[in-house]
C-alpha cells in the first residue's frame, strides 16, 4: 500500500471494499490494523460503510481515496452490475411437480452475493417446462431451459422433466435406462435417448446419473446427463489382479455422497470386490477399507455421508459396517452370526438418514424359497423387539430390488420370481407400512433396477386409490 | 459253502508274498479325500474360486467304495472306506491356501473259505492319517456381486510321504500290530512284524477355469501330478501325469442340481489310487455322476458315484461330501 499511482479496482454492485493499510517501522516490524480515512468522489456510487470500507451502491465510475499514516492511497473504481446464478433445487422435475426457482447475485470472480430478489423468469420451452406464479411446473417428458433475468442480467439453466424414477428395464435381450411415471405407469424414454445399462444411481443434484455398462468381460461404471445426454465412462481403468491392466473386472452398485461430488461404486479390479470412491473433479480415486474385505453391497447416508457396508459371511450370515468417507472407522453394526437374528440373511441395506436405522430385504437362511421381505433395520436399538420391523410382506419364492425415496418416506421396490431378472410392476411402500398399489409398467418392459430422480411433494396423489 | 472273513488285502496277498504291498494298497486309500484340500464345489474337480463369501471354506466328505468282481476267485467281496475333512483360507483378496486331512479309513474284505488250509478268519484293520496341503492363486475374476460368472487360477497340492498307519490284525485268538508287538496268537505268517507302509511324497500343478451361475456350474482343469522316487517300488500310485479335469452340474430344481465328473488319465478325483491286486484299479479317464442339493451359494452337499474298476458290474464307488463357507 505505499504505492502512489492511481490504481484500477472493479467491483459488483453490493460488493464492499475493505483496505487496509500496513505501516512498516523502523527495524523492519510492521504494524497491521491501521484504519484508513475513506473518502469518495461520488458517494451515490461508493458509500462509506463506517467501519473502513466502501459499499458500491450504483453502477458507475469514481474515485476513491484512502488517508492513513501520513499517505493518501487512490483507486478508480468501475462499479458493475452483479450477475447473476440459476439456483435451482434439483435439476430433474418430475411431470406435473411444481419447483420453486431460486436465483443469486455473483460477484465477478463468481462468489455468491446474496438471493437475487426481483428475478423474472421464463421458460423457452413451455411445452416441457410452464413458468407460472413463479414456480417452475413440469409439462412433459424433456429437456426445457429457464432464463432467470434481473438487474439487466441473465442466466440460463437446464431442466430435467423426467418420470419419478429412472428404470433399468428390459425389452427383448437388452436392458436400457428409462424414466417411469408412477401415476400412469408409463416407461418413457429419456430425452437424448436411452442408454443401455442397468444399476442407476442419481445424484444429490439431479446434475448426473450414474449407472452400469454390462459385457462379458467387463461391467463399467458410467455417467450420463439425466435426459441421457453425455455418456461417459466414469474412471478409468486400474490396474487389476497381479498388478496386469487387462480392464477384465467389475464394477457395480454406483452410489452419491450427498454432496454429490464423490462417486463411490463396488469393483473387483483387485478380486475381490470393494468399495472404491471417485471425486468427481478431480478424477482422484481411492480404495476403500482392506483389500482384503469383501463388500456386496453398501450405502451412504445422506445426512452424515458415512458408508453402511454389507459384508457375506459364510453362506447364510451378512455383517453390517459402517465405515467414514475418508475410509476410517471401521465399525460393525450388525453380527449376523448373532443367534439373535438368526436365520434371517439382511441384505443390500440402504441409509436414509435416520440414525442407525436401515431399510434391507431380509431372506431366510436356510429357506430361501420362502422369498423376501422388505425391513426397517435398527441394529443399535437397545430393544431386541425393535432391532427389525417388517415393511414389506414376503411372497415365496420371489427376490426383491429396493430403493428408498430422497425424503426417506417411501420405498420404491421390484419384486420379482426367483430365476428371473425382472418383474412388469413396481410397488410403492410408505415407512408408515402405508400400501400404496403396484404400478403396472405400459409397454411390456420387465424392471430390473431402479433409483428415484425425484420425489413428489404429495406422492399419493395421482400414485394411491 | 461260503465263509465271511474279516481280513484286509494285506493277509491274503500277504500270503502270496507281499505283506508290505497289501499293507499299502490298504492304507494308501487313507489319501483318498485329502486331494480336494481347496475349496471346490463339484467333488474331485477343482475349481477356481477362492471363498469370497468368507475366509474360509470347510469340506467333509465320506468315501466308500466296493468291489464283487475279483480277479482272485477266492476274494468275492471287499470295500473301504475313510472320511475326510478340509478347511481352506484366503489370504488377501486372491490366495487361497489349503490342508486337507484324512483319517478312519476302514476295509472289509470276504473270501472264500480255504478249506485246505482250515484257517480260521482273518480281521485286519488299520488307523492312519495323511496331510495334504495346496495353494490357489486366482488370476481372473468376472464375477458379478453374487459370485456368477467366470474365474481361472492357478493352484498346486503337495502330500509330504510318510507312513501313516497303525494296523492290527486278529486271527482266532491271536492279535499283532504295526511295530511288531504281539499280543498274542500263533502261526508263520502272523508272528512276523506287520511293517509300516511308505506313501512317497507327491506334488501336483494346474490350471483351472469355473463358471458360476444361478442354474449352471462349471469347472475344468489341467492337471499335472508327479510322485517322488523311492527305493521301493511305490505300492501307492499318485498316477503322476498330466490329466484334464472337468465337472458340469445343472440346477434341475430349487436346489437340486445333476452333473458329472471326468476325469482323464492321472489322479482320478478323489486324488492317489492305490494299486490293488486281484481287482483291476483304474488310472484311465472315467467319469461320475454327481448329485448335489443345496440351494445357498456356498454351501450344499454332492453324491458323486462311480466306479474304482471301470466298471459298474463289478465296483461301485460312492463319496458324498459337505462343503460350506464358514
Amino acid at each position: 500500500m505505499y504505492s502512489r499511482r492511481l490504481v484500477k479496482l472493479r467491483l459488483v454492485r453490493g460488493q464492499v471494499f475493505t483496505p487496509e493499510l500496513m505501516v512498516r517501522l523502523p527495524g523492519d516490524e510492521t504494524l497491521l490494523g491501521v484504519e484508513p480515512r475513506m473518502s469518495s468522489g461520488d458517494s451515490l456510487l461508493m458509500q462509506p460503510t463506517g467501519r473502513g470500507g466502501m459499499l458500491a451502491a450504483r453502477e458507475g465510475r469514481t474515485v476513491i481515496e484512502a488517508e492513513g499514516a501520513g499517505r493518501t492511497f487512490r483507486w478508480e473504481v468501475t462499479i458493475e452490475s452483479p450477475g447473476i446464478r440459476v439456483d435451482l433445487p434439483s435439476a430433474v422435475l418430475p411431470v406435473g411437480e411444481p419447483m420453486r426457482p431460486a436465483a443469486l447475485h455473483v460477484d465477478l470472480d463468481g462468489s455468491i452475493l446474496g438471493e437475487a430478489t426481483g428475478v423474472t423468469w421464463e421458460s423457452l420451452d413451455p411445452s416441457v417446462l410452464e413458468v407460472r406464479d413463479g414456480l417452475l411446473i413440469g409439462r412433459s417428458i424433456g429437456v426445457a431451459t429457464v432464463v432467470a433475468r434481473g438487474g439487466g442480467v441473465e442466466d440460463r439453466a437446464r431442466v430435467n422433466v423426467l418420470g419419478d424414477l429412472i428404470v433399468a428395464v428390459r425389452s427383448g435381450r437388452e436392458t436400457t435406462l428409462r424414466t417411469l411415471t408412477l401415476d400412469d405407469g408409463e416407461v418413457h424414454e429419456l430425452p437424448a435417448g436411452s442408454p443401455r445399462g442397468t444399476e442407476p444411481a442419481v445424484a444429490p443434484t439431479g446434475e448426473w446419473v450414474a449407472f452400469v455398462v454390462p459385457g462379458l468381460l467387463s461391467s463399467r461404471v458410467h455417467l450420463m446427463r439425466p435426459d441421457g445426454s453425455e455418456v461417459r465412462r466414469a474412471a478409468p481403468d486400474v490396474p487389476g489382479i497381479l498388478g496386469l491392466r487387462t480392464g477384465w473386472y467389475r464394477e457395480h452398485r454406483p452410489a452419491w455422497s450427498p454432496d454429490g461430488q464423490t462417486l463411490y461404486f463396488l469393483s473387483n479390479a483387485g478380486g475381490g470386490y470393494g468399495v472404491w470412491a471417485l471425486e468427481i473433479g478431480s478424477g482422484e480415486m481411492r480404495r476403500l477399507g482392506s483389500p482384503s474385505h469383501h463388500v456386496r453391497a453398501f450405502s451412504i447416508d445422506p445426512v452424515s455421508g458415512d458408508l453402511v457396508l454389507e459384508r457375506t459371511r459364510g453362506s447364510e450370515a451378512s455383517d453390517l459396517f459402517t465405515i467414514r468417507s475418508d475410509g476410517t472407522g471401521l465399525t460393525r453394526i450388525f453380527d449376523g452370526g448373532d443367534t439373535a437374528w438368526y436365520p434371517y440373511l439382511y441384505q443390500d441395506p440402504v441409509a436414509f438418514g435416520e440414525g442407525n436405522t436401515l431399510v434391507a430385504r431380509r431372506s431366510n437362511a436356510f429357506h430361501p424359497a420362502l422369498g423376501e421381505d422388505v425391513v426397517l433395520l435398527r441394529p443399535m436399538s437397545a430393544n431386541p423387539a425393535g432391532r427389525v420391523a417388517a415393511l414389506v410382506p414376503a411372497e415365496p419364492e420371489s427376490w426383491i430390488r429396493h430403493a428408498v425415496s430422497p425424503s426417506g418416506g417411501y420405498v420404491a421396490f421390484i419384486r420379482g420370481r426367483r430365476g428371473g431378472s425382472g418383474a412388469a410392476r413396481i410397488h410403492l411402500y410408505g415407512m408408515d407400512r402405508e400400501v400404496v398399489r403396484p404400478v403396472e409398467l405400459e409397454g411390456g418392459f420387465q424392471a430390473e433396477a431402479l433409483a428415484w430422480l425425484a420425489e413428489r411433494s404429495r406422492m399419493l396423489q395421482g400414485v394411491v386409490r | 459253502m461260503t465263509r465271511l472273513h474279516i481280513p484286509t488285502w494285506s493277509s491274503r496277498l500277504g500270503r502270496a508274498g507281499g505283506w508290505p504291498v497289501a499293507t499299502a494298497l490298504l492304507l494308501s486309500a487313507m489319501a483318498a479325500p485329502a486331494a480336494a484340500q481347496l475349496s471346490s464345489t463339484i467333488p474331485g474337480v477343482p475349481t477356481a474360486a477362492v471363498p469370497t463369501l468368507s475366509r474360509s471354506w470347510g469340506q467333509a466328505s465320506l468315501d466308500m467304495a466296493l468291489r464283487w468282481e475279483s480277479t482272485d476267485p477266492r476274494i468275492r467281496r471287499a470295500g473301504d472306506g475313510r472320511i475326510g475333512i478340509t478347511r481352506s483360507y484366503r489370504i488377501g483378496q486372491n490366495l487361497e491356501l489349503g490342508v486337507g486331512f484324512t483319517a478312519a479309513d476302514a476295509s472289509l474284505v470276504l473270501w472264500e473259505p480255504d478249506e485246505t488250509e482250515e484257517r480260521p478268519a482273518l480281521w485286519d484293520g488299520s488307523v492312519g492319517y495323511d496331510v495334504s496341503l495346496g495353494a490357489k492363486y486366482r488370476v481372473l475374476s468376472l464375477v458379478d456381486l453374487d459370485g456368477h460368472g467366470l474365474e481361472a487360477a492357478v493352484f498346486a497340492t503337495f502330500s509330504p510321504a510318510h507312513e501313516p498307519a497303525v494296523r492290527v490284525r486278529q486271527r482266532g485268538e491271536g492279535e499283532w500290530q504295526t511295530g511288531g508287538l504281539l499280543l498274542g496268537g500263533e502261526g508263520e505268517e502272523e508272528a512276523g512284524a506287520l511293517p509300516l507302509v511308505r506313501v512317497p511324497a507327491a506334488s501336483s500343478a494346474g490350471i483351472v477355469a469355473s463358471y458360476r451361475g444361478s442354474r449352471l456350474l462349471a469347472d475344468v482343469a489341467l492337471e499335472h501330478s508327479r510322485e517322488s522316487d523311492m527305493e521301493e517300488a511305490p505300492w501307492v500310485r499318485r498316477w503322476p501325469g498330466t490329466s484334464l479335469q472337468a465337472g458340469l452340474m445343472v440346477r434341475v430344481g430349487r436346489a437340486l442340481h445333476v452333473g458329472g465328473s471326468y476325469w482323464g488319465e492321472g489322479a482320478p478325483p478323489w486324488g492317489n489310487a492305490p494299486v490293488r491286486e486281484g481287482f483291476e484299479e483304474v488310472g484311465d479317464a472315467s467319469v461320475a455322476l454327481v448329485f448335489g442339493s443345496g440351494e445357498r451359494r456356498g454351501a450344499g452337499t454332492r453324491l458323486m458315484v462311480s466306479t474304482p474298476t471301470g466298471d459298474f458290474g463289478g465296483s461301485v464307488r460312492i463319496m458324498i461330501v459337505n462343503f460350506r463357507a464358514r
